[in-house]
């Protein structure tokens, strides 16, 4: 009986196992061909697992790991090109960086977690993944570095309080209309990350910043009541209407993920093109989508499509993918060789281009990007300038500056067009090492310093609060109008009434005119105008709300000194000085300083209305009290500070002033581009040799200049022949050689035809004698 | 495939010519043995430290005169003097970079090469124009026993054997041109190139041997 029973019980784990076992094949099948993508009508998921009903009261953001799961296995997915950047290990293919911009300090640093060259590794800066996705996930797709391991997690690190990223899986393959990556940007910034893909997919409207919320709180919390105002808890209102009676909700999904969804990050354009004129890339206007290409499996490492990358991958099917295996066909596929014309790619007869062409020329330098001109192209790109994000305030950004072609000879000997941009970085020299150092370690250094835009911007902003105040504050010098835009940013105009023009002058602008913000009068007079003394009063009380103020606000006008003394306008005597028209300025008892410094002036007035927001001046400075710090982390003797930028590398020299010097760390950043792809009737060449091959092409000759967030003439200048390895004399000849082309082909042809003549008469004669038509001569 | 196909012609060719030497200066059999071998090579060698022993450029120059100068016009020497020079610059640059190197010819030499190769087409056909009329294949072939030794007068035919040599050159010549010419022309796809590029090359190596294999025969020609 016991045996009988045990016998059983084993037959009935047996089948249970086989249960769970045929369970789990059936949860995660294969395909099994259909060619149809499967209707995705299914429950949500929250990050515990959890179906989402839409109509409880506090109803969390679906989570994509678990919603997605029970049929694609996240954990391969997160392998993936585009979440696994800080687990890579292959020294792969340089590709554009991530770029840390930072207008203030002058920094334009570029990161990644791939094994780049001369491209900082975010961990050597100490950028934890927190910090880094709260300054880059807007254009990322979660995973990876946004969705860190438990152990990865800093003091610094909100995890608890926003969640983690998780791979945003509609952000690719959410084939409506309202998936907006516009909103996802917006979400991470406001650090609602585990909201973020429910807002952007449009499956549920999100509230509230858990940017403002404390760094104890998290999602067990749930909202708060007493809070509806500032620090409001992110919460979900999902749209009912989407959901049916079993919870379940319809996800148009796209097998191939559209092409708008690979242009939220990947978009590139030019600067100063409208966009009605821009034209798609040909393979694009074809029909391919970007995914036709850049294939992938489950395991989403999606094929780059550059020449190599078959025979680095170890894997011939890829090479395929390329621009020579789709359209010259595989050689590595086989010892035969496949077919070209996959996809239908036409067959390139490139014609009357010789053969060398093909050996030392990537197919990308004649068919992709604009065409060399005598300038290069400035173009701005989503990630690096932060595009397609929309709202009141300007979100994208001019720097970093960056152009193409710049046509450069890569790892494989062949050249390639790329992508440059020059960065621009304070750091730290320890011997031969370089340290980059953060923006926040320079602003910690940088008092009166850096703030020059902030020191007029405040007081315009103090003059704006007063409720009596008839027009917009702005600041008059050098025949520039300074005002604030939306954004608390100075603004400048040219002055249009030159009579104002004093050496610096507070005005109010009321309808395009200008009025002293206190207008002429006699402080000597014996009954003053009420008006103007509340004028001077109001001004005063506004001024006197800045904080770090050098001094209290006074005014001095002729032999007079108006003060706010217990909340009352007093007059007192002046006799150091007479002041002819009415001034405002810091008085510390001791002595009188401006309202804005004749330092911050002269930075403002060099650098308003450019790119460029640092003089030398002030790198001198900064790099002066960089090394007089004293809690600067292991600043030693050894240490020398530096500041790059526009190709050159700044630093102090023995005589205290700055110098100029080339430097490793100073040379430009460059990635290879493969888009937009340019049909053959508008290929590089189309109109002939001498389209590169002339005495001042553009393509060989076309010079780059540093370029950065520092005015200076201090600046390198490389050659597109010096990144290619050529030789610039035997370049020029060869150039010109092809202004006598045309007489060689005539004096080739000439002789050949001649050549053939007689030829064929002594052939003709040949046959003539031997046939017996013509008699043979003796 | 074109360097082992060159390798073996040219060092067959040599091979013929010093043979055929060998057999006529040493009254040698014509069957092939073993011991026949090893007097050719024995010979060559001795021949070849005795001509680096007594090489004299000035003795070269007399020889070069007396046999070939002397029979041409100041003008015909020049068109001859040009053609030799360039074929010769021509097919250095040319069978050194197919030989020794894994890239083909780039750079300045190509530049050099190409620029050459003009001048080697106008010479070419001057050459043609001015020798065409003895070598013509429609008139009787002379002996080369029966060549006449007056050095000002050049004989109104040629062997047969020469005459085979003379347009095996030029015809080569021809090709030479006509597919650097086509390779200059944007009329011809990348494939078409390719094969454009293999027929130069032969054209080449058929000229180049013919050339030598003609200077031999014409030398001993005008020898008797």
């Amino acid at each position: 009986m016991k045996r009988i029973t045990l016998f059983f019980l084993i037959l009935t784990s047996l089948g249970q196992l086989s249960f769970a076992v045929s369970q789990d094949e059936q949860i995660k099948p294969p395909w099994d061909g259909n060619r149809a993508t499967p209707v995705h009508q299914i429950p949500l998921k929250d990050e515990f697992d959890q179906i989402v009903i839409p109509t409880e009261s506090y109803p969390l953001p679906f989570s994509s790991r678990y919603t997605c799961e029970p049929c694609h296995d996240y954990t391969i997915i997160q392998q993936g090109l585009h979440f696994n950047m800080n687990s890579a290990t292959p020294n792969d293919r340089t590709g554009e960086p991530w770029i840390w911009v930072d207008p203030k300090t002058g920094t334009i640093l570029p990161l990644s977690y791939r094994n780049w060259e001369n491209i900082w590794n975010p961990r050597d800066l100490g950028l934890t993944p927190w910090k880094f996705s709260l300054l880059f996930g807007r254009h990322m797709l979660g995973g990876g570095v946004n969705e860190p391991e438990d152990d990865e997690v800093g003091p610094d690190s909100r995890w608890d309080v926003s969640g983690k990223i998780e791979i945003n899986c509609m952000g690719c393959h959410n084939a409506s209309r309202m998936q907006s990556h516009s909103e996802w940007a917006k979400q991470i910034l406001r650090h609602n990350f585990r909201w973020a893909a429910t807002a952007a997919s449009g499956l549920g409207e999100v509230k509230g910043m858990a940017s403002r919320l404390p760094g104890t709180w998290d999602i067990f919390d749930g909202p708060n009541p007493d809070d509806t105002e500032w620090a409001v808890v992110p919460s979900v209102q999902y749209n009912s209407g989407s959901f049916d009676s079993k919870h379940r909700v319809f996800f148009d999904i796209s097998y191939k993920p559209d092409d708008q969804r690979c242009l939220a990050c990947h978009s590139v354009s030019q600067v100063q093109v409208k966009k009605f004129t821009t034209d798609a890339d040909v393979h694009t206007r074809a029909g391919l989508k970007c995914v036709d290409c850049h294939r992938n499996d489950l395991s989403h490492n999606m094929i780059r499509g550059n020449e190599g990358e078959a025979e680095e991958l170890q894997n011939p099917e890829i090479a395929d993918f390329s621009c020579k295996g789709c359209h010259l066909g595989n050689e590595m596929a086989n010892e035969v060789g496949t077919i070209s014309g996959r996809l239908g790619a036409p067959y390139p007869r490139h014609r009357g281009i010789p053969a060398v062409h093909f050996e030392r020329l990537s197919c990308t330098v004649c068919h992709a990007g604009p065409l060399p001109d005598k300038e290069f192209t400035r173009v701005r790109t989503s990630r690096a300038n932060r595009l397609g994000i929309y709202g009141i305030a300007q979100w994208f950004t001019e720097m970093p500056h960056i152009i193409e072609p710049v046509f450069i000879r890569d790892e494989s000997g062949k050249i390639t067009p790329h992508r440059l941009m020059w960065p621009a970085f304070w750091g730290r020299l320890e011997g031969e090492k370089i340290i980059p150092l953060k923006p926040s370690d320079i602003l910690a250094a940088s008092e009166g310093i850096l703030d020059a835009e902030e020191s007029i911007a405040r007081i315009l902003i103090a003059l704006s609060m007063d409720p009596e105040i008839e027009g917009v504050p702005v600041l008059v010098s050098s025949e520039k109008v300074f005002t604030l835009n939306v954004d608390g940013e100075l603004e400048t105009a040219p002055l249009a009434d030159k009579e104002l023009d004093k050496e610096i002058l507070w005005a109010l602008k009321k309808e395009d005119q200008l009025f002293p913000l206190v207008p002429d009068f006699d402080p000597n007079a014996e009954e003053q105008d009420a008006d103007i003394e509340t004028q001077i009063q109001n001004t005063l009380e506004a001024l006197a709300s800045i904080s770090d103020a050098p001094g209290k606000p006074v005014m001095l006008y002729k032999e007079a000194m108006y003060q706010i003394v217990d909340g009352y306008l007093e007059k007192r005597d002046w006799k150091e000085e007479s002041v002819t028209a009415p001034r405002f300025c810091w008085w510390d008892d001791i002595q009188i300083k401006p309202l804005v410094s004749e330092f911050h002036m002269r930075t403002i007035l060099a650098t308003i209305g450019l790119e460029q927001t640092l003089t030398e001046e002030q790198v001198e400075m900064m790099l002066k009290s960089l090394a007089s710090a004293e809690d600067t982390p292991e600043a030693g003797p050894s240490s020398q500070f530096f500041y790059v930028s526009c190709g050159k590398l700044f630093q102090i020299d023995k005589t205290g002033k700055l110098k100029a010097t080339e430097h490793e760390a100073a040379d430009p950043i460059t990635w290879p581009l493969g888009h937009q792809i340019r049909p053959a009737r508008q290929s590089l060449g189309i109109k002939g040799c001498i389209e590169c091959h002339k005495a001042k092409s553009a393509f060989f000759f076309n010079k780059v200049e540093g370029v950065g967030p520092l005015k200076t003439q201090q600046k390198a200048v490389h050659s597109n022949i010096s990144f290619m390895g050529m030789d610039k004399p035997y370049q020029k000849l060869f150039g010109l050689s092809f202004t006598i082309r045309p007489l060689f082909k005539i004096i080739l042809f000439v002789s050949a035809l001649l050549i053939a003549s007689l030829l064929l008469i002594v052939f003709l004669l040949a046959l003539g004698r031997s046939s017996g038509l013509i008699e043979k001569g003796r | 495939m074109f360097i082992i196909v060159t390798i073996i012609s040219v060092l067959g060719l040599l091979f013929g010519i010093t043979f055929n030497r060998f057999r006529k200066s040493t009254d040698v059999r014509k069957e092939f043995s073993g011991a026949t071998l090893f007097g050719y090579f024995a010979w060559l060698f001795s021949q070849t430290s005795t001509q680096i022993k007594t090489f004299d450029i000035k003795r070269l120059w007399t020889l070069l005169e007396n046999n070939v100068m002397k029979l041409h016009t100041t003008g015909e020497r020049r068109i001859f003097m040009c053609l030799g020079l360039s074929f010769l610059f021509l097919a250095t640059s040319g069978f050194l970079s197919a030989l020794l190197s894994s890239r083909r010819l780039y750079g300045l030499p190509l530049l050099v090469h190409v620029s050459v190769g003009g001048l080697f087409a106008i010479s070419l056909f001057l050459a043609l124009f001015l020798r065409a009329r003895e070598y013509r294949l429609d008139t009787e072939n002379s002996d080369p026993k029966d060549a006449s030794t007056n050095q000002r007068r050049i004989p109104e035919s040629r062997p047969f054997k020469e005459k085979i040599l003379f347009w095996s050159y030029f015809i080569g010549g021809f090709f030479l041109i006509l597919t650097a010419l086509m390779m200059l022309l944007p009329l011809f796809s990348f494939d078409a190139q390719l094969d454009i590029f293999e027929v130069h090359r032969y054209s080449a190596l058929v000229a180049l041997l013919s050339g030598m294999a003609f200077i031999d025969t014409a030398l001993r020609n005008e020898g008797k």
